[in-house]
């Protein structure tokens, strides 16, 4: 007879019994919301400071499972290393796969996580635990980076959404990965040119007819919040100020507006064309950007696809990495590139990987971090992590943290108060400066 | 009422009746039951009750029944508790009309003569009417006065006005059918003058099609909160929602379908989607049991005792979990329409075991629980052998793959604690049902029901329970009596918020602020001595809990050790199971060996016969006929010296098996003994637990009383302060217009004084000036002086020297003569000489007169100087008192307004009364499309397809016409869900969330202004509110259309006029112009938000 088996998960979980009692000391009677309203208050004042460092996330998620053997972490000459060489970078006595000739030049601005073990080789759960930074289970739900980020990072005075995520065609329509944070900090989906939803006027509705009906609106609500006014019709009005602002900035999202020798240096395939939007997007503001490149499942002819699709990310990477921080960015923009999983060292039947979660590599940069690091080490044949092993709840406060968020406080929805993090991990503060 | 008709039943000796509840199929249970709940009539309608009804069980019943001197009937055809709550007391009156049918079936009783069977039932029928109205018309009365006789009045002297009447109405349509009222509406009910007219209109509104919309869109919530059509398509989901709500279901029976319902064919799929969205997650499903049936969330005690929760133990969380913890996905298969084959996810349950369980704390330390539902008490599984707990026919229309249901179901037995024994679960319905109408539950958040968040009125929500159990769980009935109370009408219409709106200061006429001060003082005072009362009779309760539990823990702990007892035993008997089943295959297939054999060898022998039979009619040298006989016969031999070996064996597998059997048998009495010492333990387990849960439930109650008292008494004093921080606020202004006053005063001194000072200056001056010109002609008059003397000396020496030479010169005549002339010359000199001197003397006079004014007047100036000073001074420091002053003022109306918000605070978590919140997506959504006459035409062309496909008949009855309009309505309301799907996506929480929370953001601003159909709905329709708009020539009749179709109010006298001015100005543009204020209105805040 097994164990029962404790799948609540909840975000409280983790922290000490010690934190418990001290909260149940401090204020059970009182009711969890009067703990939650100084939470909040502090936590406003937080949001708003961070808010005024103007900070941003960018992730790149390699989906399907980007070899670590053909990018960050390559192995040449072992029986696990498969045809492709390592290359030197422009960090001297760093090497990575010459799949990446272009990177490898960026490399003093990088800093590379080789030592990650997420014990996790489910595409879906390798994604979710990634992104959200806590094993998925049934009867809880986490937000992800780009609703965190939405929620601490974003100035809703510039008018723009907080949560991005940029994919080839553009899905237009609004995701669900805000959890308890509410539908407000969900993804926004967009392609290349077309601005998010509902931005442009229907034709039916002529300049003046536009003005004035936001001018009757505006008249109707004036009157009607000098006899009742809460927070709640602040937020509403304010609601429609800002769809209006997000209309004046619709250009924001049409990187045909970029020049044409940008256009080119990105590449003109799907994935340079999300990077230079990502770029805008981040250049105006934008809190959270994410940008998808598939497909890394390589169980077949991994090295011919890590050839093709590598080439195409090198390119844009690249150049999107440099531009960042040419234009001083960089500082302001922590960068991420990361999969649901790494790739078996061991080379299948048929010339593939298969999925690997013990010891692969996740590339970050800019922000907080340390510049031109390297943490953590594989083993010759890169099937285990001998130094510095991380996992995806480490990363999560490491990102937060690398965009000067206090990855160990919580935010009071309803009463409650929930980690932003998962309490039981830890930043790594050796690559933090 | 139902068990006092009982009890007259059994006072007769006419009949006890019997109805069985689903958990209680398994006889031997049953017949404890009897024992126990015999007398309270229990309503039921469970298929898998009656698919799994051992007949045995039948006779089992009434043997027993007869050993009491009990007739028992009625558990073959119940009396469903819908239709008795349906028809009232015609229920009541089929139960005696049954009876009598009854008395004549049932032999071994002997009935009285039919005459005065017939005057008795007419009699009981007689007096239980009317106790039954009189009961009941008090029941109704009583609840919407109970709740405002109930509902606390701290703010009786904040308290405004009455919400204006159309306002009212808006709130009581929002809450009742999801949408707004119409213009029309509207007008009738403003006109409406009638004293019964809000009962009136309470009832119109219930019984409008879109009131059963309503419910099923509240249940849907309520239940699967949003979850996505994964197992059960929507229709289906919807077709059983709204027969729920046809049938006017009560709310314990929903309950029961839910989790009661069968699993292993798809006749009740729809009531299995609360299992099936989750996932067949058993943790999710536990938690969610706990949430929407019993109030508690208990999701935080599933691996230690609840952290902030005293109350929520780990072992409840394990007891609600016990119900579905054998209960997962099943992957089934059936034909479909056209013969396909399909797959299909059931929720099956299978035999369960309780599973130990350890917090994390004290890891190694093993607990079992039995089963628990939040507020009952712990139950324990009947023993069975492992190889003897399924069900060994398979149910009826069971799907292919779905494994026969165990002899014992945990989670129909959860189905027996929804009902109103359990006073959670009812607590829990009755305080959602008030967070429907209401906004916010008595208790909140609404699954958080525990001592140390009580309900902010415990009469109230007791109030309310009660009567929910006596309308038999009846949705309707507690909705609109909460309708019909002042207390609803008044809702949010509270003075808090006009001082919101006004500032935050309290401003009473002193004689009202007197009373307000004084009685809250003595409510605080009358509260010291209970508070310190119950803070000790908590504690008392507290520490009896406390030793109730140890010693329950205790008994806990032995049973864990039998369990694992047990569970060893379950190991060895299963090995001996297998062991057994292998020797019972082995004696089989020896068995049909032998019989084979002895089959052939008589086949054989009966062939030759024939064969001899055949040869002997036949050619006498049929040589082939000759060797088959011979083969026969020879095979016939063969075959019978076979037969001993296989009797052997036979014999050898027949001892094994029996031999197996035995061993198995022995272990089963093994087992069942340990089962029996389980039994034990648990039977003092039950005695211990009565004990436990008393205790706990007393803690419970002190604790909740407590924390009440103390909640209430918190409240006061915020109250209080926010009165005493008003009144500061209100002295200090006194203060700084005092203030003011003085420095006004001052400054008026000194400008006075200044003026005055300035005047002085002026006469100095002038008196310089003057004294100036005196000395000057003081100095003249010298100058004079001093010629003259200088004259006369010089005349007085010509006169000598004239004497002189008149002695010298004798001539002297003419020198006298000359001496004469000086002599003359002499005295009018001195003559002026002295003239002079006097004047000299006056003017040195008058110089001195001068100088002596001079001097006094520098000596005031520089006194009017000083005083100017200190007055400047003095004007200085008032001025900084003033500004002082208003700083105080500043800080204490800060003060004031952060005393209020904490009240304020308190009060929205308290929920006495509707708080100002926001429709939901569905209301937004519907609201839109009834303005617009989207709705409308939708239900006019779905009636119009009806009348085409089956016209009603001229004569047919208000109820077929209005199952007709229902009907209508459904079908649009389905056309146009995509649009509240829509709004659903964009305004909702999301999946899984319990509530919909508020939030604003620029994509639905951008759906309402650019996207979906908002703004083109609001164009001119023929008969739509914008185009009644275009069409009339009155402005301000216009801008009274516009404010009432959309905000149900008219408009303010400076809206009337914009408005009037907007209209008259439009021109040709006015259709665009009157869309456009359609628009504006729609996506106003006011719009936004409930009245």
């Amino acid at each position: 007879m097994t164990i029962a088996h404790y799948a609540c998960g909840t975000p409280e979980h983790g922290s000490s019994r010690r934190r418990f009692l001290r909260q149940s000391l401090s204020g059970l009677a009182a009711g969890g919301s009067i703990a939650g309203g100084l939470g909040s208050l502090t936590f406003g004042a937080v949001a708003e400071q961070l808010k005024s460092q103007d900070m941003r996330i960018v992730v790149f998620n390699m989906h399907g499972g980007l070899s670590q053997l053909e990018s960050w972490d390559p192995k040449p000459g072992t029986k696990t290393g498969g045809p492709c060489r390592s290359i030197p970078t422009s960090v001297p006595g760093t090497h990575i796969s010459d799949l990446l000739p272009n990177t490898a030049k960026q490399m003093h601005h990088l800093c590379l996580m080789r030592g990650v073990n997420t014990a996790e080789d489910d595409h879906g759960k390798g994604t979710y635990l990634m992104l959200t930074g806590r094993r998925q289970s049934a009867a809880a739900e986490y937000p992800q980076i780009g609703a965190v980020a939405a929620r601490m990072l974003n100035d809703e005075n510039r008018g723009l959404p907080g949560h991005i995520v940029v994919t080839p065609n553009g899905g237009g329509g609004k995701g669900n990965e805000a959890a308890y944070l509410g539908p407000k900090y969900s993804s926004i989906s967009l392609g290349g040119t077309k601005p998010p939803p509902n931005t442009t006027k229907p034709d039916a509705i002529n300049d003046e007819s536009e003005a004035r009906r936001h001018e009757f609106r505006r008249h109707i609500n004036q009157e009607f919040l000098t006899r009742r006014r809460t927070a709640i019709t602040d937020a509403y009005t304010h609601s429609y100020e800002q769809a209006l602002r997000l209309m004046e900035r619709k250009d924001v999202f049409d990187i045909s507006k970029e020049s044409v020798s940008d256009q080119d240096r990105y590449g003109k395939h799907d994935f340079g064309r999300q990077c230079l939007m990502a770029r805008r997007l981040l250049e105006n503001g934008v809190s959270f950007v994410q940008v998808t490149h598939s497909n890394y499942d390589t169980h077949n002819e991994n090295f011919i696809f890590h050839i093709e699709q590598l080439g195409e990310f090198d390119q844009s990477f690249a150049t999107f990495v440099a531009d960042l921080a040419d234009r001083g960015l960089l500082e302001k923009t922590l960068v991420v590139v990361l999969s649901e999983f790494g790739r078996t060292p061991n080379i299948n039947l048929y010339y593939g990987r298969d999925h690997w979660s013990k010891a692969w590599s996740v590339l970050m940069a800019g922000g907080k971090l340390a510049r031109g690091a390297v943490f953590g080490k594989t083993n010759d044949e890169g099937t285990e992590v001998v130094d510095g092993q991380v996992d995806h709840g480490a990363l999560f406060h490491t990102y937060l943290r690398a965009v000067g968020v206090d990855s160990s406080q919580s935010i009071a929805v309803d009463g409650r108060e929930l980690p932003i993090a998962d309490p039981a991990a830890a930043p790594i503060w050796k690559v933090l400066t | 009422m139902r068990t006092g008709l009982g009890l007259l039943l059994r006072y007769l000796r006419i009949e006890r009746k019997i109805t069985v509840d689903s958990s209680l199929y398994d006889s031997h249970e049953l017949v404890s039951w009897v024992r126990e709940f015999g007398n309270q009539i229990v309503p039921t309608q469970n298929p898998y009750f009656q698919a799994c009804w051992p007949p045995e069980a039948s006779s089992k019943l009434e043997n027993r029944g007869k050993a009491y001197g009990w007739v028992i009937s009625g558990y073959r055809t119940l009396l469903p508790a819908r239709q008795a709550g349906r028809r009232g007391i015609s229920a009541h009156l089929w139960g005696i009309k049954r009876l009598r049918t009854c008395g004549r079936k049932i032999t071994g009783w002997k009935p009285m003569p039919l005459i005065f069977r017939t005057m008795l039932c007419f009699a009981c029928t007689v007096v239980f009417c009317f106790f039954y109205t009189i009961a009941s018309a008090r029941g109704q009365a009583t609840l919407a006065t109970a709740i405002d006789s109930l509902v606390e009045r701290d703010f009786e002297p904040l308290m405004g006005a009455n919400e204006s009447d159309g306002l009212l109405l808006r709130r009581l349509s929002l809450d009742l059918r999801m949408l707004v009222p119409t213009q029309h509406e509207l007008d009738e009910f403003l006109a409406d003058k009638a004293a019964d007219r809000w009962s009136r209109w309470v009832q119109r509104f219930l019984s409008d099609p879109l009131y059963d919309e309503r419910m099923v869109d509240w249940l849907d919530k309520t239940l699967l909160q949003r979850r996505p059509f994964q197992h059960v398509d929507r229709a289906k989901w919807l077709v059983y929602l709204r027969k729920v709500v046809d049938d006017r279901t009560p709310l314990d029976q929903i309950s029961k379908e839910t989790i009661g319902s069968v699993w292993w064919n798809q006749s009740q799929r729809a009531q299995q989607r609360f299992f099936l969205e989750r996932a067949g997650d058993s943790h999710a499903v536990a938690r969610d049991i706990g949430r929407v049936f019993f109030g508690r969330d208990m999701q935080c005690a599933q691996c230690h005792d609840h952290p902030l929760v005293d109350d929520y133990l780990q072992i409840d969380y394990h007891g609600l979990l016990a119900f579905v913890s054998s209960s997962s996905f099943v992957e089934t298969k059936f034909k479909d329409e056209k013969g396909a084959e399909q797959k299909l996810q059931i929720y099956a349950e299978r035999a369960a075991r309780d599973a130990p369980f350890e917090s994390v704390f004290d890891k190694g330390i093993l607990f079992r629980t039995g089963r628990r539902a939040p507020g009952g008490s712990e139950s324990f599984d009947p023993f069975e052998a492992p190889d003897m707990r399924y069900q060994t026919k398979p149910m009826p229309e069971s799907m292919e793959g779905a494994p026969n249901p165990p002899l014992f179901s945990r989670r129909s037995s959860l189905v027996a604690q929804l009902s109103a024994t359990n006073r959670a679960f009812a607590e829990n319905w009755s305080n959602r049902l008030w967070a429907l109408m209401m906004g916010k539950g008595l208790v909140h958040p609404l699954d958080m029901h525990h001592p140390d968040n009580p309900p902010t009125n415990p009469k109230l929500l007791d109030a309310l329970t009660d009567a929910l159990i006596d309308s038999g769980f009846n949705m309707r009935t507690v909705m609109e009596q909460i309708a019909l109370s002042r207390a609803y009408r008044v809702g949010a219409r509270m003075l808090i918020e006009e001082s919101l709106r006004l500032g935050s200061v309290i401003n009473l006429p002193l004689e009202l602020q007197v009373n307000f001060e004084s009685d809250l003082s003595s409510r605080k005072k009358a509260l010291e001595a209970p508070l310190l009362q119950l803070a000790s009779s908590a504690d008392v309760a507290k520490n009896r809990y406390a030793d109730a539990e140890s010693s329950w823990r205790s008994v806990q702990k032995e049973r864990v050790e039998v369990w694992s007892e047990l569970d060893k035993s379950e190991g060895a008997f299963k090995e001996v199971m297998k062991k057994a089943d292998a020797a019972n295959q082995a004696f089989e297939k020896a068995q049909k060996l032998l019989s084979d054999a002895a089959s052939r060898q008589k086949l054989l022998e009966e062939a030759s016969e024939k064969l001899e039979q055949a040869k002997l009619l036949g050619p006498a040298d049929d040589a082939e006929l000759m060797q088959a006989i011979a083969t026969t016969k020879s095979k016939a031999d063969g075959s019978k010296a076979t037969i001993p070996n296989l009797e052997k064996a036979l014999a050898d597998a027949t001892t094994a098996r029996d031999t197996h059997k035995l061993s198995l048998e022995a272990d089963r009495s093994r087992l069942h003994e340990i089962a029996a010492k389980l039994q034990t333990v648990e039977q003092r387990l039950h005695i211990a637990d009565d004990v436990f849960v008393a205790a706990r439930s007393n803690w419970q109650k002190a604790q909740s009383e407590h924390v009440v008292v103390e909640n209430r008494m918190n409240d006061l004093s915020r109250i209080q302060s926010w009165l005493t921080a008003s009144q500061s606020v209100r002295s200090l202004e006194q203060e700084h217009s005092l203030a003011i006053q003085s420095s006004e005063q001052c400054k008026t001194t000194l400008a006075t004084q200044v003026a005055q000072t300035t005047l002085l200056q002026q006469q100095i001056a002038d008196t310089t000036l003057a004294k100036s010109a005196v000395t000057l002609k003081h100095d003249q008059a010298m100058e004079e002086k001093k010629n003259t003397l200088s004259q006369l000396e010089l005349l007085r020496t010509t006169y000598v020297s004239l004497d002189k030479a008149i002695a010298l010169v004798k001539s002297t005549e003419s020198l006298f003569a000359a001496k004469q002339v000086i002599n003359d010359a002499i005295e009018s000199t001195q003559q002026a000489y002295a003239n002079t001197e006097t004047r000299i003397d006056s003017i040195a006079d008058e110089l001195v007169a001068q100088a002596k004014v001079l001097e006094s007047q520098t000596s005031q100036l520089a006194n009017d100087q000083q005083t100017c000073l200190v007055l400047r001074q003095r004007a200085e420091q008032s001025a900084k008192s003033v500004t002082s002053k208003a700083e105080w003022v500043g800080q204490s109306i800060q003060v004031c307004a952060i005393a209020m918000q904490s009240v304020q605070e308190e009060r929205q978590k308290s929920g006495h009364l509707a708080q100002a919140r926001p429709l939901s997506p569905e209301q937004l959504c519907l609201s839109i499309l009834q303005i617009t006459d989207v709705l409308r035409n939708h239900v006019d062309a779905e009636s119009a397809e009806l009348e085409k496909q089956m016209p009603l008949a001229a004569d047919s009855s208000t109820e077929q016409r209005s199952a007709r309009a229902h009907q209508a309505t459904r079908q649009a309301i389905d056309k146009l869900r995509p649009h509240m799907d829509t709004f659903a996506s964009l305004y909702s929480s999301g999946v899984g969330q319990t509530s919909d929370e508020f939030f604003a953001s620029p994509d639905q601003a951008l759906f309402m202004a650019n996207g979906g159909s908002v703004f083109q709905w609001s164009s001119v329709g023929s008969n739509n509110v914008t185009g009644q708009i275009v069409k009339q020539p009155d402005a301000s009749i216009a801008a009274s259309v516009l404010f009432r179709s959309l905000l149900s109010r008219d408009p303010t006298q400076n809206e009337g006029q914009w408005i009037g001015e907007i209209l008259s100005q439009a021109g040709d543009k006015k259709p665009a112009v009157a869309q456009e204020l359609v628009w504006s209105l729609l996506t106003s805040s006011e719009f936004r938000v409930y009245p």
